[in-house]
């Protein structure tokens, strides 16, 4: 089920609300597991035994950690911990990479004849890097154990963020687990918050991805013949779908979190406003950079230690986050591409562009790290790249492109605004104004009570609308 | 220092705020009251033209492998009560995204093949001499009667003692062809105006399938049937100036079809481009669908007569109807508002001898109907169905006026239906057979029934997409 359908909206999630809001405190925790269990069983029920799985071995070895600490078991706590990361990755191979990795094997040694087919389970990135990092923090003594399967179960399989993110630390809501308070300007602050992420999803990411589709066919033969602007264009919106999709699934969990009394942290911030690729990376997807960081980067040695194992270290983390978005070589590729401006920036470029130019270097790096990011396919990755600079396609524009751009152009603009802080400075500034003046915090307030059910209402006709939704993070 | 809000003005934000979580709360719990109305939840589309998503049926494996529930998923949505409202609703709001320009190109990122010259010799297409025979009588079916209305056969058992041998087959995925049918005149659009043009795409292997197709057809027949192939061009061709085409890319249709009659062999082609163009002016198009009018029906109908050998009867000799508000397919792709401000006019002109006709539906049902159905009141996307009822697998239209015996079979698409009128005084019987559709070999068909004439009416577009070559193919081999 997507948050962004119909029956996620009117059957799932409101069913859930009454429920949870119907029950006492203390059963809610229940509520919750049940809802969530059957939200990732609507994917396909056997992948839940997947995830109970993974859960059950790190819920096991974690107590095993604790319990070694404490000198109760003959093994030490690094022998758990290896034995649970062994079956976290090797899950993680086997359902996400193994086809991938014989795939490639096929191709330059002739065996294995036949491929096998794993279907992808849903969300297994994000929920086996949560497992990971409860396990890693146990194992650091950064958390208590959680003594209670069906509690871990929740953690791992909560609905809010278990198939698109983000990546929430055990950390984080370990103690809202059991202790959390709701009030009614937290629900207010969750439905806020779900209704843009909904409506960012269902009217604005999924026109780009429209137009973007429009402009940038399947099938090299197709793609030769759009034009360069055509190109531009098809890309721009791209990278506008990607961010406005992936943003607006933190958005809604976030706001259901917040509304069911869970904090979770923000997962972007404004990223194409970012000043370079490495300030990008600092607010783009911020629960995957703070993963691989804090339990790939750091471990390693980080930055403090020679030039050569910085720059190992630094080449480790970027492939990982290259493959972890897909079984496929456009995202290695796409991964050791950011490697290396992030290289560049540290030893040569680092503070050298003034305030505009650095801005528009960095969206350009975006824009053609999106265009790695979109194409798998390789023949078609090239037509494009080579297109974009007018070479081997059809002309720099015609009036189809002409036409994509006109009947779009106040959307475009809209989405373009949509992704920078315009839109919260602009309500900071109606608060601010509304302290003094008695009409200004009337108009301040009528927003507030109306833009949730609006943007609701607005979301729903486009859904009905729209039979084209495309989902775009099932793929991790 | 920064300034705080008062208690009370705090309050009263909570106080809005909570309002705002009712509001919320309302249009949530509308929305699922509403999603519950499962008697009023719509079938069928009409502003889509295409039936609804079915609730699926429960078996273990679609339910383990997750495709039941995201089938209920797509159920629950695409049928959502009021949809075709809240669609148009959406497009509504839609079109505030941008400027709708006077002229514009959607899509034309088409690829098109060379046409080669009609006069140049071509091996790639088969002559009627390559073409093995004997496919019909060994691929009969014991039972003839499958997938082939019973009436049908019944009524005819007697005077065709070899009625056995028509094939029944089975019927092409009708859907996968609407979707090619759809990409084929909706995905390269030019707009003027008000008006769109659909361009056309020269495609070698399509031409080559459907060529020898006929050409097999007519040698199987010769001596006794005689084969029409009649190929209707796109508005595009005939009514925008070289010059334009010239800038929009796609190929000649002019060119095209000549090389398409140059290669058949057997068949009496009718060349009808030069004749259209030379009444471009007229109302022969419609502007908000891809089809022709009945108007430009006609002169194609007056260019068979002069094949055939026989007169034509003038459009004044016929009763007119008009049918006011068409807004047709290119309307629901576009949803361009000088379209709609100016919708289409129908004209449609009865036959004299009868209005009478018979269809038969996808489950073999029959159905009894007018030949010109008064559609006044109908929704505005499917005004075209004016004529013989639309497309349905099979329909026959007898004539009692007509006391000759003479017969024909049409084979055609939606582009047939305003031509097929104009027959009905010249045949004792016709037999109407969409393609798309169709439930038998209409070779088999054509040989059973011992008809005099078949009858080929097919738009260029169309025939040019693979599967649809393929699939007429299949049923003249």
């Amino acid at each position: 089920m997507v948050f962004s359908s119909l029956i996620f909206l009117f059957v799932f999630l409101t069913a859930n609300l009454i429920v949870y809001f119907a029950v006492s405190p203390e059963k809610r925790n229940k509520v919750l597991l049940i809802f969530s269990l059957v939200f990732y069983a609507w994917g396909g029920p056997r992948y839940l035994l997947l995830l109970a799985g993974e859960t059950m071995v790190s819920w096991l070895f974690a107590i095993r950690i604790d319990e070694s600490r404490a000198g109760y078991t003959k093994r030490s706590e690094k022998f758990y911990l290896v034995c649970d990361l062994v079956v976290m990755l090797v899950c993680l191979a086997i359902f996400k990479y193994l086809g991938f990795f014989m795939g490639n094997f096929k191709a330059l040694f002739g065996v294995p004849k036949s491929v096998p087919e794993i279907a992808l389970p849903i969300g297994i990135s994000f929920y086996t890097f949560q497992l990971i990092s409860y396990v890693v923090d146990v194992y650091r003594d950064q958390v208590k154990p959680q003594r209670e399967y069906w509690k871990l179960l929740l953690y791992s399989s909560l609905f809010h963020q278990c198939v698109a993110g983000p990546i929430v630390r055990y950390e984080t809501v370990a103690d809202e687990i059991d202790n959390r308070k709701i009030n009614a300007n937290d629900i207010y602050v969750g439905v806020r918050r779900f209704s843009v992420g909904l409506a960012k999803k269902a009217i604005l990411a999924n026109s780009c991805a429209s137009i973007a589709d429009t402009l940038l066919p399947a099938g090299v033969s197709s793609l030769k013949a759009q034009t360069t602007l055509g190109m531009w264009l098809g890309m721009i919106c791209y990278m506008l779908q990607i961010y406005l999709d992936f943003s607006a699934y933190s958005d809604m969990a976030i706001g259901m979190g917040r509304m069911a009394g869970f904090h979770y942290d923000e997962n972007f911030n404004y990223p194409y406003m970012a000043t370079s690729v490495n300030n990008f990376w600092r607010r783009w997807h911020i629960s995957l950079s703070s993963f691989f960081r804090d339990y790939v980067y750091i471990p390693l040695g980080g930055n403090r230690c020679s030039k050569g194992k910085y720059i190992r270290n630094m080449a480790v983390v970027w492939f990982l986050t290259g493959m972890w978005h897909g079984a496929s070589w456009n995202y290695i590729l796409w991964g050791l591409y950011y490697l290396a401006f992030l290289l560049l920036e540290k030893f040569y470029l680092g503070g050298r562009f003034g305030p505009v130019i650095s801005r528009v270097y960095t969206l350009l790096v975006i824009l053609f790290g999106w265009t790695i990011f979109r194409f798998e396919n390789m023949a078609e990755l090239g037509t494009v790249l080579a297109g974009m600079f007018g070479i081997g396609n059809e002309g720099f524009v015609n009036m189809a492109v002409g036409t994509v751009f006109l009947k779009n152009i106040f959307f475009i603009i809209f989405a373009i605004v949509a992704c920078t802080d315009l839109g919260r400075k602009l309500r900071k500034y109606m608060m601010e104004l509304g302290k003094v003046h008695k009409n200004m915090f009337m108009i301040h307030n009528v927003c507030d009570m109306i833009t949730p059910a609006i943007l609701l209402v607005v979301s729903v006709l486009a859904l009905v609308g729209a039979s084209y939704n495309p989902f775009l993070y099932f793929q991790f | 220092m920064k300034r705080r809000f008062t208690r009370k003005q705090k309050k009263q934000m909570l106080r809005y705020r909570s309002l705002g979580i009712l509001a919320f709360a309302a249009v949530m719990a509308l929305g699922a009251f509403v999603g519950l109305l499962f008697f009023v939840r719509p079938k069928k589309s009409s502003v889509e033209k295409r039936e609804l998503a079915k609730f699926p049926s429960f078996t273990v494996t679609s339910f383990l492998d997750g495709s039941y529930f995201e089938e209920v998923s797509l159920w629950y949505s695409d049928t959502y009560p009021m949809r075709d409202k809240l669609v148009s609703a959406d497009q509504s709001l839609k079109s505030l995204y941008g400027i709708e320009a006077g002229t514009q190109v959607i899509g034309g990122t088409a690829h098109a093949d060379d046409i080669p010259d009609a006069d140049a010799a071509d091996s790639s297409v088969a002559t009627p001499e390559d073409v093995t025979s004997g496919s019909t009588t060994e691929s009969t079916t014991e039972d003839p009667e499958i997938g082939f209305p019973a009436s049908m056969t019944n009524k005819n058992a007697d005077e065709t003692a070899e009625s056995n041998t028509v094939e029944a087959v089975e019927p092409p995925d009708s859907k996968a062809m609407d979707e090619a049918f759809q990409k084929k005149l909706q995905d390269n659009l030019y707009v003027k105006n008000g008006t769109a043009y659909s361009m056309y795409y020269f495609v070698q292997d399509s031409a080559t399938e459907y060529i020898d197709a006929l050409n097999n057809a007519a040698a199987k027949l010769a001596g006794k049937t005689n084969v029409y192939d009649i190929l209707v061009p796109n508005q595009s061709g005939v009514q925008l100036s070289d010059k334009e085409l010239k800038k929009l890319g796609g190929s000649d249709q002019h060119q095209a079809i000549e090389y398409y009659y140059s290669k058949m062999k057997g068949v009496k082609t009718v060349d009808i481009f030069d004749t259209l163009k030379e009444h471009k002016d007229e109302y022969i198009y419609f502007r908000t669908d891809h089809h022709w009018t009945a108007d430009g029906a006609f002169y194609a109908y007056e260019d068979f007569c002069k094949v055939k050998g026989i007169t034509a009867i003038p459009l004044s000799d016929r009763k007119k109807d008009t049918f006011e508000g068409f807004l047709g397919s290119f309307y629901s792709t576009l949803n361009n508002s000088d379209m709609k401000n100016n919708p289409d006019t129908i004209y449609a002109y009865e036959p004299i001898g009868t209005n009478d006709m018979t269809y038969w539906n996808d489950d073999g049902s029959e159905q009894k109907w007018n030949i010109i159905m008064d559609v006044n009141g109908w929704e505005k996307g499917t005004m075209y169905s004016t004529f013989v009822g639309g497309d349905n697998p099979m329909a026959v239209i007898e004539n009692p006026k007509v006391t000759d015996g003479s017969s024909c079979v049409v084979m055609k698409e939606s582009y047939g239906n305003a031509f097929i009128p104009f027959l009905v005084d010249h045949y004792s019987t016709i037999y109407i057979i969409d393609y798309r559709y169709s439930q038998v070999n209409i070779l088999d068909f054509v040989q059973n029934k011992q008809v005099d004439d078949f009858i080929c009416i097919n738009n260029i577009s169309l025939i040019g997409d693979q599967d649809v070559a393929a699939t007429i193919s299949g049923l003249l081999h």
